[in-house]
């Protein structure tokens, strides 16, 4: 079992780095240069993709932390303790990568701006899955309030999405019911193709993640019966 | 030349935070697995065989 994880695990890896190889070239040599922003448009490829990874990530901690309280068994809180690092460093390279974008685009590497402030609580409500879990006194326990956290954590993703809408943002907005095409030929699929490497990238790191999780556990169930025998 | 700059960071801070992330895990995975195979050998040992 744990050779074919193994495999699968190499060939994700072969996959994703292919995957991200031609992502690259897309975005330097195959999209066409905005007219207004010039080169730093170009971070946009994977800004946009390593949010909707965040989003996808956060999802998978509800699905964990959700699975956990209900059955309270081991796994469902090592997917939900990966899906949180995870997430947490892709919340952490948006909120990097915006203000890298804003600098040029708006002239301020910050704003109290709605997407960003939710963002932020986001990143912050992530950082605050990991403390709890450090600082409780058992596992489980800091399984139970990581999994609390963790699904706070969820409820402020769709207000991240929405933030624009509702408080009249000034972020850009990709995708809007009714829009038309807001990418030009060659922009969009680089963009889309963006969103499908990044997509392998995060099963990657999720899988390792989660292996790592599963590890420790064992680990820590070992040397409890070390210490108790 | 100074708009590039932005775009070279954003990359750099991308790739750098994902190889670091990736290396991390790769080092944790394999010094825990280290960890888990002595401990297992330990417990095996203090346990002693077992009867069936």
């Amino acid at each position: 079992m744990a050779r074919m994880w193994d495999r699968m695990l190499y060939a994700l890896w072969g996959v994703a780095t292919l995957a991200i190889g031609i992502a690259i070239y897309l975005v330097f040599l195959h999209a066409p240069e905005e007219r207004v922003m010039g080169p730093p448009q170009r971070i946009f490829y994977f800004h946009v993709p390593i949010a909707m990874m965040t989003f996808l990530a956060v999802f998978v901690l509800l699905v964990g932390s959700l699975g956990y309280l209900w059955t309270r068994q081991r796994a469902w809180d090592d997917l939900a303790r990966a899906a949180s690092e995870v997430g947490l460093l892709f919340c952490t390279l948006v909120l990097i990568t915006g203000p890298i974008w804003a600098k040029p685009a708006w002239g301020v590497w910050w704003t109290w701006e709605a997407r960003l402030t939710t963002t932020l609580l986001l990143w912050l409500l992530l950082v605050g899955g990991q403390m709890v879990r450090s600082y409780a006194t058992n596992r489980d326990q800091g399984a139970r309030l990581a999994a609390v956290v963790g699904i706070v954590a969820a409820l402020d993703v769709p207000i991240v999405y929405k933030a624009v809408d509702w408080w009249r943002g000034q972020h850009p907005v990709l995708f809007r019911p009714g829009a038309g095409r807001a990418l030009a030929p060659g922009m969009s699929e680089t963009f889309s193709f963006c969103i499908w490497a990044f997509a392998l990238l995060f099963a990657l790191l999720l899988a390792l993640r989660f292996r790592l999780a599963r590890i420790e556990d064992r680990t820590l169930d070992c040397v409890e019966r070390l210490s108790a025998g | 030349m100074k708009n590039y700059a932005f775009l070279f960071w954003a990359y750099t801070v991308i790739w750098l935070g994902l190889a670091a992330f990736l290396l991390g895990s790769l080092i944790r995975i394999r010094r825990l697995g280290e960890r888990l195979a002595r401990v297992e050998r330990e417990l095996a040992r203090s346990e002693g065989p077992r009867a069936d």
